[in-house]
């Protein structure tokens, strides 16, 4: 009872500071779905199985301001790559910061603000059919104060040119934003975007974010996540996609300095044929706290998923990795692989990987491998044995055990900005 | 060149060499056989560096300096090379930029500058081209999936790259056919100089018909119990170690 009792206290405390806020969302529609939703749900503890190993406490502790207008700063544009950029600082568009958006037939891209004032019909057809109903508490936290974020729509066997790069920044003390992306893509149509989390000059903010992808029949949607400047806030992102039958979806996390983390990938396979790819990378220092929770649910037959996460962790900090896989009784021919490779650097460092495949189907091929090691003593002293120090040898060995995630990613300038970021060897680059 | 005195060390607790002598002069090929568990490899891990070895005594002098104060690395980059016995699996680290890496290393501590890109791949080819080491295997990961010939070739192979001035073969030959072996010894006898040793460690007699040493020395008890000429490997080979042995217990040279 006593336990009840102080969940209440602790939705009312975190509720409370942000209903003092008189903030406007893009949505009211959805933002009335959110407070209607939050009902349902109390501020999460590790008492709940899906956040057993990840504290909220902290977030619990401070009171947010929402910001409604930009705040002066600059961010540094990743170098070489040629893309269309949104920034949105403390989740308020900046317009001087982004890129003037070139028309491309067939292809609607603006922001969600804008989306919904112009009365796209997609917003009202899809905008939060994937998390209103199914969604927790901090999903409902960004449907009731969902602010802005990337609105993309590509037609039918159309090809968005650019790579769309979508920047949300955490420029200001303690406040919340709750960025929300709604990304379309019909048949046969293809898009790249990356989404980079970041904070700058700011301590003990909030970022609450939640992308929702349709992904048509034949269409192929690629994201890269990328958290590398995200020291001294909270981050909360989740990625909700439905794919069609045929389609192809990946998405390539990478963080290192970001301090608290919770990534949710919640993938559906509702069409026949679909692949979908989940892989992660994390090099974690201090007392970071990482969590990469995902749901791949196989519903119907001869879909394919692989999962791929491996990390570095160094210190007192903690990773969490928590992969559930469901395969449906209609899913025959499944083809699931998860894989969750780890290295601990220091005797106070700590890994939670969670498997669960739950499998009703029985003529599937499923598998799921999860290993904690240190690195080999045998592979270092040979190192050594041909004149690297110590510190060359963890940098090779390193490089080559996170290089396999970052070999995945399709743009060399992006390869070469998530090498530089996270530290690693720029060996392999140089083979293309 | 390298010269070891009164060397002693011990693996958690227990005595493996016993207080040995050697001492390798410029340009000699020197090697080492023995009875299993004689040894013979515990000497090569100490040269290397490796630290499961504790030293208990004696000191080894390269030249000039405390090699046994020396760090693994250093002992390389100085120019001691060692090739494993059983040459380790890197996956993710290509063959090419480890020996980049290692290369790079090499000569900084030399004081020279890096090899440009294409001098690099130049001087790839030409040392890949001396073991017969198939290009391919330069691009994969290090030693991953290779065969136990392509591994030995690969320790030869990093060695033509990092050009040292003391090799230790440990156990080079086992496990080769007559063809690898061959290759291997090839390697080897190409970098054969008045400037460079050699200390081969061997199981078998038949690695001494292609690399002719200079001084075979025979390894028991943690010591060195007889020295002589490429003729010693064969009377070994024909009578086995157990007239050395009897010959140790009856003079009591052993510890």
């Amino acid at each position: 009872m006593e336990s009840v009792v102080k969940e209440i206290s602790k939705k009312e405390g975190f509720l409370k500071s942000l209903e003092s806020e008189k903030a406007t969302v893009a949505s009211d529609l959805l933002s009335a779905q959110g407070h209607k939703e939050l009902l349902n749900h109390n501020f999460p503890t590790t008492a709940l199985e899906d956040w057993k190993y990840t504290r909220t406490s902290r977030i619990n502790k401070l009171q947010f301001n929402i910001e409604e207008e930009v705040q002066p700063f600059q961010n540094q544009a990743i170098p070489d790559l040629d893309c269309v950029r949104l920034v949105f600082v403390n989740g308020v568009y900046d317009d001087k910061q982004s890129s003037k958006i070139t028309e491309q037939a067939g292809v609607v891209l603006s922001t969600l603000r804008q989306a919904v004032n112009a009365g796209q019909p997609a917003v009202q057809s899809h905008l939060g059919s994937l998390s209103i109903g199914k969604s927790d508490f901090f999903n409902a936290i960004n449907a009731s104060y969902n602010q802005d974020g990337l609105f993309l729509h590509v037609s039918k066997n159309v090809k968005s040119d650019k790579p769309i790069e979508v920047v949300f920044v955490s420029a200001a003390n303690q406040t919340i934003s709750n960025p929300r992306n709604l990304i379309l893509l019909e048949e046969g149509a293809e898009a790249h975007v990356i989404l980079r989390i970041e904070s700058q000059d700011c301590d003990e903010s909030l970022v609450n974010g939640v992308s929702e992808c349709f992904v048509a029949s034949n269409a192929s949607l690629q994201i890269d996540k990328l958290q590398l400047d995200s020291e001294r806030t909270f981050q909360i992102f989740t990625e909700e996609i439905a794919q069609e039958k045929d389609s192809r979806f990946a998405i390539r996390t990478f963080i290192h300095t970001a301090d608290w983390v919770r990534n949710n990938l919640n993938i559906q396979l509702n069409g026949i044929n679909a692949e979908t790819s989940l892989s992660g990378a994390y090099i974690l220092e201090g007392k970071q706290h990482v969590d990469n929770h995902t749901v791949v649910d196989h519903k119907v037959p001869h879909c394919v998923s692989r999962e791929l996460y491996k990390g570095l962790i160094d210190d007192n900090s903690t990773a969490v990795f928590n992969g559930k896989v469901f395969v449906r009784e209609d899913a025959q021919k499944t083809e699931a692989y998860q894989s969750n490779a780890n290295i601990l650097l220091s005797d106070d460092a700590t890994i939670n990987s969670k498997p669960e495949l739950e499998i009703y189907a029985d003529d599937v091929k499923c598998s799921h491998g999860s290993t904690t090691g240190q690195f080999d003593g045998d592979a270092v002293f040979y190192l050594k044995s041909r004149g690297l120090d110590t510190r060359s040898a963890y940098k090779l060995l390193t490089t080559a055990f996170i290089g396999e995630v970052v070999q995945e990613v399709n743009s060399i300038p992006l390869k070469t900005y998530i090498t530089r970021k996270m530290n690693l060897g720029a060996v392999y680059l140089d083979l293309e | 060149m390298l010269k070891i005195n009164a060397l002693k060390c011990e693996i958690e607790g227990q005595p493996i060499l016993k207080g040995l002598n050697l001492e390798i002069k410029p340009g000699e090929v020197h090697a080492i056989m023995g009875p299993n568990g004689s040894g013979k490899s515990t000497l090569a891990s100490v040269l290397a560096g490796r630290e499961e070895f504790e030293v208990t005594g004696g000191d080894v002098d390269f030249l000039g300096k405390d090699l046994l104060d020396m760090a693994p690395e250093i002992r390389s980059r100085e120019g001691l090379f060692l090739a494993f016995q059983y040459p380790v699996e890197i996956p993710g680290v290509s063959n090419i930029n480890f020996m980049k890496a290692s290369v790079k290393e090499m000569r900084a501590h030399r004081g020279l500058d890096p090899l440009t890109a294409k001098e690099f791949l130049q001087l790839i080819k030409e040392k890949s081209a001396l073991v017969e080491l198939d290009g391919r295997l330069t691009n994969r990961s290090v030693n991953e999936g290779f065969s136990g010939g392509e591994k030995k070739r690969n320790e030869i192979f990093q060695m033509a790259m990092l050009d040292p001035k003391f090799a230790i073969l440990d156990e080079t030959d086992s496990g080769l056919d007559i063809d690898a072996l061959k290759v291997v010894a090839n390697g080897v006898n190409a970098m054969r100089s008045p400037e460079r040793s050699f200390l081969v460690i061997t199981h078998y007699q038949r690695l001494l018909d292609y690399i002719v040493p200079d001084f075979v020395h025979v390894l028991y008890q943690g010591k060195i119990v007889k020295t002589g000429g490429k003729e010693l490997a064969l009377e070994l080979e024909a009578k086995g170690y157990d007239w050395i042995k009897q010959e140790v217990e009856s003079t009591g040279i052993s510890a």
